[in-house]
């Protein structure tokens, strides 16, 4: 039956959980923050200060929330087919440092030759290194989740290995690649701190999500993870389509390490673990694994990557604290996918 | 609305809310004026080493010279980026980038923002007026505690347990090998590497400690940072079944860990001091001269050995004074080595494994 | 250096250093059993990890800093357990936000409660076979190094162990996570199984928590667990639930992550990182090898409707 604003109230209510999840561990956390003695209230205006009432709050916002949007994008990719890529991590380093030594090998090409070589090498580390687990996963059956995160481990152990070794710039002391000279990396936009990866990242997510919506791989990939059965029966071969969403999703946190490089990092350094991985679950659960709400979840999540950074000088609130934050927030996140006031009407 | 109308539309509204909505970044005047002056370090205080050591000594420079220090600690390896621009958004006039791993991005940082800043460990890097560099040569105080180990082991068994191998410690090692073997050739050295970056690994940091303890050493040179914790801990354990005269002694790195519940069995440490440092690095930059080079080291007590503790015997103390004066001569001279594989070879030359 | 040496060094470590490791692996198998798969692990080791420090610093008594570990892992469970069942929670990202509140609200309290001390503990426990086995070489001194809480660990999970297999209790939390349909249809509440077996799984946790911070390292730091709680879902998987089949996996982990050590000790030139490599790979390649059978019970996971309120 058609209802003429269902498509806002869908809107509405899909935006609900969301802000309500929001409020609600704001609230818990400013409980914790008042517990050991800080002033929320002055804490939060004090972020909220530097993020927004500064030209150079949200221009950094938008330079942290850039490769959370792709890691986002990411995992959410593995989700819509019911899968949970938690190797996020590994594959962003595997790519970064494949894309850091490609970038470092190939120095003297044309930039926009650069770049596009640079990414698909991340691309390719980061489905290099998810391919095992999928492929295990396909054949086998052995839970994703396990062998992801496992393979993080080894690839923090092998990352490190190869930069302290074979990969590693003997002209510095501290263990890394060689630097991709600053004029070859991403370029700045007009005199601000916003790099292009930000587009980079837009782009893709744009691209990504116009292809999930409106290919057929899409629409399989949509089946498979809301009801295998179901989408066998519909002769979609579920075992390819799920080996694909997770090939996909290592490819691009691949990407995300490839960005990272090309953009802020410029090096792979033996002790860098930016643990996108969690957070990137974070941001595909506020956003309620809609792809359009992973733009102002991303935004969100840069803010509070900001926050960590600013706010122990700021407020004195350690930077753990936005970790404990995250957390709530998914917390509160998987409470709330039950909602309590919303009755769908089961067929 | 079609979808791809929403995406293109999100798309293009982002990007054009980006140009017009930015400004141009603040231009820093390259101010001979030092009112503030900032520090930002990968770890925390609490770990009573390499953080601690810098954040302390800046303080206390600032303060004897009546000038802001800002502090973040905790900054970790991420991109600091935004952290030096707050801070410089906040009007430092100097960042001091207490880590090696800061070496490329403060630079970089440097030369797009004309911020002067101090790294370390990175000597191609200076520039003058812009970047100025801290070397710290902590081989020949390692040197020194080497020889204190040597003539203190009853034993003769020293371990030197490391949560990491940076050019830092990897100099620290091969001195502190090196003053061992000058006094004491025939000991036997154990070298255990914890793990990759391990810092913080303090749960394995101690199942090393117990193992080198096991297989006989009596004194442990430890460089691990939050680690630290986990090699005092097993030393601490394996005393408490022993006599006082048996007891298994630390050497610890960079910081000064006596007085604290870690400081029981502290024989010495290989105190990394900035504080000389800071203030002719500040006094440069007023002067003009900043860039450059500043080397700490054994002569302008950059490096030292803590004070040891009263039941070091006299003859020690001579040993270790006259291995003092010969470095300081350029008598001794002590080997400069900072990869690990150079580390690994060194040792062996200077204490053949009996296998 | 000498083998024997070495090997004693290797189990003695591995011995002492799996206990947080096999109980939380424990713990989650019950868990799983029952058809919940708990990412929080790492959260509730370090919550736990913090009260029990916290508790010993200030009683001095490790047998009530252990009960605080066992206590507050024991509420974390049951907030698992209720949140996963009667909240609908979906449980992954349940235990992943688990995770991360716990890693980052540990490192908050502590960074403002202590600020930049750092306070160790000095107790040391008893050891109940102290030198009396030491003519059996390498077991009986790596025995006899081992305190009480690693034989009272022992004891606890094999007791467990024969407890789940035999009682009904084990019986119905297999059904719980097998066939759901099943265990309501005999008359059980399978919401009420479940947060059982979640509350005794936040319960081992928590000892295995509070065993680290107090036990094993007599400190607390933030991030000590080191990602104890990401390694004890894959054992308990490799373990396929077996419990004594989890409790050796721990033990043999154990064994691979001191064998770093052990090698540099043999004056074995191998980098470290390579090294540490090992036993992710063994797990891994241990999952390949149990191939097909490898299942996990069909309704781990799953959020259980019921027969009637199919919402």
């Amino acid at each position: 039956m058609p209802d003429p604003h269902g498509h806002w109230r869908a809107v509405i209510n899909s935006l609900a959980t969301p802000i309500l999840a929001v409020i609600l561990a704001t609230g818990v956390c400013s409980v914790a923050l008042l517990l050991v003695g800080h002033n929320p209230l002055a804490a939060w205006q004090a972020l909220i200060q530097r993020a927004f009432l500064r030209p150079a709050g949200v221009q950094e916002m938008l330079v942290a929330a850039a490769p959370l949007l792709l890691a986002g994008v990411a995992v959410a990719v593995a989700a819509r087919a019911g899968l949970w890529n938690i190797g996020i991590d590994g594959q962003v380093l595997v790519g970064a440092l494949a894309a850091a030594w490609v970038g470092t090998t190939l120095e003297g090409t044309p930039r926009i030759l650069l770049w596009a070589v640079v990414l698909v090498t991340g691309v390719i580390g980061g489905l290099a290194w998810v391919a095992i687990p999928a492929l295990l996963r396909a054949r086998f059956g052995t839970n994703e989740i396990v062998t992801t995160i496992m393979f993080n481990y080894v690839a923090l152990s092998l990352t490190s290995w190869l930069v302290k070794g074979p990969l590693r710039d003997d002209t510095i002391v501290a263990p890394q690649t060689a630097a991709i000279p600053p004029t070859d990396r991403l370029p700045l936009l007009a005199n601000t701190r916003v790099h292009a990866g930000v587009i980079l990242a837009l782009v893709v997510w744009g691209v990504v999500t116009w292809w999930l919506h409106r290919s057929t791989a899409g629409f399989d990939i949509k089946a498979t993870g809301e009801n295998p059965r179901a989408a066998i029966h519909a002769l979609i071969p579920v075992g390819l389509v799920s080996a694909g969403a997770l090939l996909a999703s290592g490819a691009l946190a691949g990407l995300v390490g490839a960005g990272d490089i090309l953009s802020t990092k410029g090096t792979f350094q033996a002790e860098w673990n930016p643990g996108y991985g969690l957070t990137a679950f974070a941001l595909v659960f506020l956003a309620r694994k809609n792809f359009l709400a992973l733009l102002p979840a991303a935004l969100f999540l840069g803010l509070l990557s900001y926050g960590a950074d600013v706010m122990p000088r700021a407020a004195g609130v350690p930077s753990a604290f936005f970790a404990f934050y995250e957390g709530v927030i998914l917390i509160v996140l998987a409470v709330f996918a039950w909602q309590p006031w919303h009755r769908k009407q089961m067929l | 609305m079609q979808l791809w109308r929403w995406i293109l539309m999100t798309v293009v509204g982002v990007s054009a809310s980006i140009l017009p909505g930015s400004l141009a970044l603040p231009a820093v005047a390259q101010g001979v004026e030092v009112d503030r002056v900032a520090i930002v370090t990968p770890a925390s205080r609490t770990n009573q080493g390499w953080d601690q050591q810098g954040v302390n000594n800046l303080e206390s420079v600032g303060a004897e010279l009546g000038i802001t220090v800002d502090v973040v600690e905790n900054a970790g390896y991420d991109d600091i980026t935004p952290i030096l621009n707050d801070l410089v958004d906040d009007g430092a006039d100097l960042i001091v980038c207490h880590a090696s791993g800061y070496q490329t991005v403060c630079p970089e940082f440097a030369q797009s923002t004309g911020v002067p800043v101090v790294v370390i460990e990175n000597p191609g890097a200076v520039m003058p007026g812009l970047i100025a560099d801290i070397e710290t040569q902590g081989q020949e105080a390692a040197f020194l505690a080497g020889v204190v180990a040597g003539l203190e082991t009853t034993t003769g068994t020293v371990a030197v347990v490391v949560s990491g191998e940076p050019p830092s410690w990897n100099y620290m090692t091969v001195g502190f090998a090196e003053g061992l073997h000058s006094v004491n050739p025939d000991a036997t050295l154990i070298y255990q590497v914890i793990g990759d970056a391990a810092y913080d690994d303090a749960p394995n940091a101690k199942r090393v400690t117990e193992s080198v303890i096991a297989a006989g050493a009596d004194i442990v040179f430890g460089m691990g940072d939050g680690a630290s914790f986990g090699m005092i801990q097993a030393i601490n354990e394996a005393n408490a079944d022993r006599e006082l005269e048996d007891a298994v002694q630390f050497i610890d790195v960079i910081g000064d860990k006596s007085g604290t519940d870690a400081g029981t069995y502290l024989l010495t440490s290989v105190l990394f001091d900035y504080t000389h440092a800071y203030t002719s690095l500040i006094e440069q930059l007023l002067a003009g001269t900043f860039g450059e080079v500043y080397t700490m080291g054994l002569e302008n007590d950059g490096v030292r050995l803590l004070d040891l503790p009263e039941s070091v015997s006299t003859d020690t103390r001579n040993q270790l004074t006259e291995a003092r004066e010969g470095i300081i001569a350029g008598e001794i001279i002590v080997s400069s080595i900072a990869d690990a594989d150079g580390v690994h070879q060194r040792l062996d030359e200077l204490f053949p494994s009996e296998n | 250096m000498n083998v024997e040496v070495v090997l004693t060094a290797l189990l003695t470590a591995a011995m002492a250093g799996s206990i947080p490791l096999m109980l939380a692996a424990v713990g989650e198998a019950i868990g799983e059993r029952a058809g919940l798969l708990n990412l929080g692990i790492e959260g509730v080791i370090l919550v736990s990890g913090l009260a029990a420090f916290w508790l010993v610093l200030e009683t001095q008594s490790l047998g009530l800093g252990l009960a605080c570990g066992a206590v507050t892992g024991l509420i974390c469970g049951l907030g698992f357990g209720v949140l996963a069942t009667r909240g609908r929670a979906d449980q992954i990202v349940l235990g992943l936000g688990m995770t991360m509140a716990g890693l980052g609200g540990t490192a908050f309290v502590f960074r403002e409660v202590w600020g930049s001390q750092q306070p160790l503990l000095s107790i040391r426990s008893w050891r109940p076979l102290d030198s009396l086995l030491d003519w059996i070489p390498v077991i009986g001194p790596a025995l006899g190094q081992q305190r009480w809480p690693v034989f009272a660990a022992w004891f606890l999970v094999i007791g467990l162990s024969s407890a789940i297999r035999r009682s009904k209790f084990g019986l119905q939390m297999r059904a719980a996570g097998e066939f759901p349909l099943g265990l309501e249809a005999s008359g059980a509440s399978v919401e009420g199984v479940r947060i059982a077996a979640a509350a005794l799984a936040g319960t081992l946790s928590g000892l295995g928590g509070a065993y680290l911070t107090t036990v094993e390292l007599g400190f607390f730091s933030p991030g000590v667990s080191v990602g104890t709680g990401f390694m004890a879902v894959a054992v308990a998987m490799l373990g396929q639930r077996n419990l004594l089949r989890v409790a050796l996996f721990s033990l043999g982990f154990g064994m691979l992550t001191g064998l770093d050590t052990a090698l540099q000790l043999a004056n074995v030139d191998a980098r470290p990182e390579f090294l540490r490599m090992i036993p992710y790979l063994a797990i891994v390649l241990t999952l390949v090898l149990l191939g097909r059978d490898a299942k996990s019970p069909a309704a781990l996971g799953q959020v259980y409707r019921g027969l009637a309120g199919r919402r």
